[in-house]
């Protein structure tokens, strides 16, 4: 009797970015899901960071179509992240472009942050609203940056990547971002 | 990550501890755009078949045209009446006295053609 190795088959929540992209361009619409749950969340949270909620879900909903539509012209390779993100931040520039031509207003979010929680945290909502209006104040670049590094956690490269600037404006625009919220902060009465 | 400063330290890990948590998706979000993916995959598979249909009669027409310049050029053209006396008179020139007299009953068939195209004339 011949022993016959048996190679395990590689989970799809285990595969790279590249081969779902793959996966996508040959039409499986699984792979493009696996992509979705993946990186979701913190799309999600971008957008949250640069507009507002009234909108959310139709504004993850149009990244997540545009980069359907787009994949086809995405460098394979470019980070699959990167490019995604990019459109984030096209689509958030975008829908706030229209509320300012619509002369529709940003609404400030206090009534949804932290909802998970069991024992309300008051400080900690009191802060997170302050951070949310804080981040309102920002200019739109200043905020992105603001939101992308020191929120987001990506490094200044991957930033640069992103808004498709030198790290060198991204560290400028950072100085200003963090000194423009810190002084809000102090204004409202928070020392750091 | 770039080193940050002490109070640029304290300063991002209080944003990144206190940052505004967005509201949870939709329990049915993931489909919507998962149906819409779909919707689109068929909308292009039946714009490409379509785009490929137009290019049927094309290529039917182009065969044809094609197939009847071939015949054209390939097919030999009839031949030449002043050729064809040429050749008789040039086989008559080379082929007479070929056979001898005696030998009259062994007459090539050809000899005999030539003959009678001869007299036809």
């Amino acid at each position: 009797m011949v022993a016959v190795p048996v190679v395990a088959n590689k989970r799809p929540e285990d595969e790279s970015d590249r081969s779902l992209v793959q996966g996508c361009l040959r039409g499986d619409t699984q792979s493009f899901r696996l992509l979705y749950r993946r990186h979701e969340r913190r799309v999600r949270s971008i957008l949250f960071k640069l507009c507002d909620a009234s909108a959310l879900d139709d504004l993850v909903q149009d990244v997540f179509l545009r980069a359907w539509k787009g994949l086809p012209k995405f460098r394979q390779s470019a980070e699959f992240s990167t490019w995604l993100y990019r459109i984030a931040w096209n689509v958030a520039s975008d829908y706030r472009q229209a509320a300012t031509q619509g002369r529709a207003r940003l609404q400030v979010l206090t009534q949804h942050t932290a909802t998970h929680q069991d024992a309300p945290d008051v400080m900690h909502l009191h802060y997170q609203d302050l951070i949310q209006r804080g981040l309102a104040h920002l200019r739109f670049d200043h905020r992105t940056i603001l939101v992308l590094h020191d929120l987001e956690e990506l490094p200044q490269k991957e930033v640069a990547a992103i808004l498709e600037i030198p790290i060198g404006t991204v560290k400028s625009r950072l100085f200003h971002a963090r000194a423009a919220l810190r002084q809000f902060l102090q204004q409202e009465g928070v020392h750091l | 990550m770039s080193q940050l400063p002490d109070d640029d330290s304290k300063f991002t890990n209080f944003l990144r501890r206190h940052q505004p948590q967005p509201p949870p998706a939709s329990a049915d979000l993931e489909e919507r755009i998962l149906a819409t993916i779909k919707q689109d995959r068929v909308t292009q598979m039946a714009r490409s078949r379509r785009r490929s249909l137009y290019w049927v009669p094309a290529t039917i027409a182009a065969s044809l045209v094609a197939g009847l310049l071939t015949y054209r050029n390939l097919m030999p053209p009839a031949p030449n009446p002043n050729d064809v006396s040429s050749l008789e008179t040039f086989i008559e020139t080379n082929w007479n006295g070929t056979f001898a007299a005696d030998d009259s009953s062994d007459i090539s068939p050809l000899l005999d053609a030539v003959n009678s195209t001869q007299e036809a004339g």
